[in-house]
């Protein structure tokens, strides 16, 4: 590798990024067709609602121990709740106030990264332009959970980082389809109806 | 000209029928262990299904999906629900699920005597009704919920990407 080859190895970004820095920021692509281009960038209220939904599902997560070191007699609830979606081994879970969270390692990942996605993904432009240019790109963020479930003998910390990285942009498009949901999309051209 | 989008109705029932009946059954329906893959696998089916007879110029957003997913998580719990209350009529199932939730909990810890006695009145027969009622909520909110994840993943993966042509 010589000293000039990781300028010429990012010139296709560099040329992208000119092409691109010009438009309008929205949380799609201005010029494509697709409806994404036309949902707002703005953390709105509906923003907010999937965002503290998401922070609320997190926090039950970690509300079962600390319930079940106070004897709540309801906690046994909260573990239910989220026993028929993960396996709640207590050697594969983090461990809170003596007691193993509601849901394991690697889901307490993916709430993780469902949560922290919803928070980065506005301040992530050319990462987001990326994901919504081509949406099945989504699948590449599947294929370390993939590698470590089948291939690798996995830790706590590949579990949780793996669950992490699999369901971050996943809040990103949950935001977007709540958006769509709510606020009628723009007939473009006569392109599209909405029910 | 505006395009009508074919119902969501019959790939939803398909999707829905689908986890609802793999959850439902004994050795399968483990696979929900991993973050619930059968009901999100059910709302990408969904998803599938439906993109198939979208018309070409219409680009499906993932709100579309999301609508998707609601229908297919409300078929999804209703059918497992079902499913579950007559696997509970032979002794198995709703309360053998609390039971394992308990059981896996008390090789590691102290149970306070107060949540004992609260899972047993809960498990034994004189109040299994009320344990299904328990069971339909809990399955209607986590089939909505997982399924709405797979109807929007579904219509990233499956949505055709629009042509210039088409603009």
């Amino acid at each position: 590798m010589k000293a000039g080859d990781g300028v010429i190895a990012l010139q296709p970004l560099m040329r992208w990024r000119r092409a691109h820095r010009d438009e309008a920021p929205s949380l799609g692509i201005p010029g494509e067709q697709g409806p994404e281009s036309r949902v707002p960038l703005s953390r709105s209220s509906t923003y907010w609602i999937v965002f503290g939904a998401s922070v609320l599902w997190l926090a039950l997560v970690f509300l079962a121990p600390y319930g079940l070191a106070r004897g709540w007699p309801a906690v046994v609830f909260l573990y239910a709740l989220f026993h028929p979606i993960c396996h709640q081994i207590p050697e594969r879970s983090f461990w809170l106030f003596g007691h193993p969270l509601a849901v394991c390692h690697r889901c307490t990942g993916l709430y993780v990264g469902f949560a922290t996605g919803l928070l980065l993904w506005p301040s992530l432009d050319v990462a987001r332009r990326w994901l919504l240019e081509t949406p099945r790109r989504v699948l590449l963020f599947f294929v370390p959970m993939l590698v470590d479930v089948f291939v690798i003998e996995n830790t706590y910390l590949t579990r949780f980082s793996t669950g992490l990285v699999a369901s971050f942009p996943v809040g990103l498009l949950v935001w977007i389809a709540a958006e769509q949901l709510i606020r009628p999309i723009p007939v473009l051209g006569g392109k599209q109806t909405h029910e | 000209m505006n395009e009508a989008t074919p119902s969501k109705l019959m790939p939803a029932l398909i999707g829905g029928a689908s986890w609802g009946v793999a959850s439902a059954l004994p050795v399968v329906g483990a696979v929900n262990c991993a973050c619930c893959a059968l009901v999100i696998g059910g709302g990408v089916l969904a998803a599938f299904l439906w993109l198939k007879e979208v018309p070409p110029t219409y680009q499906a957003s993932y709100g579309d999906g999301a609508s998707l997913g609601v229908v297919t998580g409300v078929f999804g719990a209703v059918v497992v629900t079902i499913l579950t209350a007559l696997v509970q009529l032979v002794g198995l199932g709703g309360a053998a699920q609390l039971e394992q939730a308990m059981s896996q909990l008390r090789e590691t810890q102290d149970i306070p005597p107060e949540v004992e006695e609260l899972v047993n009145a809960l498990t034994s027969g004189t109040v299994s009704v009320g344990l299904i009622l328990i069971l339909i909520i809990l399955w209607l909110v986590l089939g909505i919920l997982f399924s709405i994840v797979g109807g929007i993943v579904g219509i990233a993966i499956f949505r055709k990407k629009e042509t210039p042509a088409q603009a």
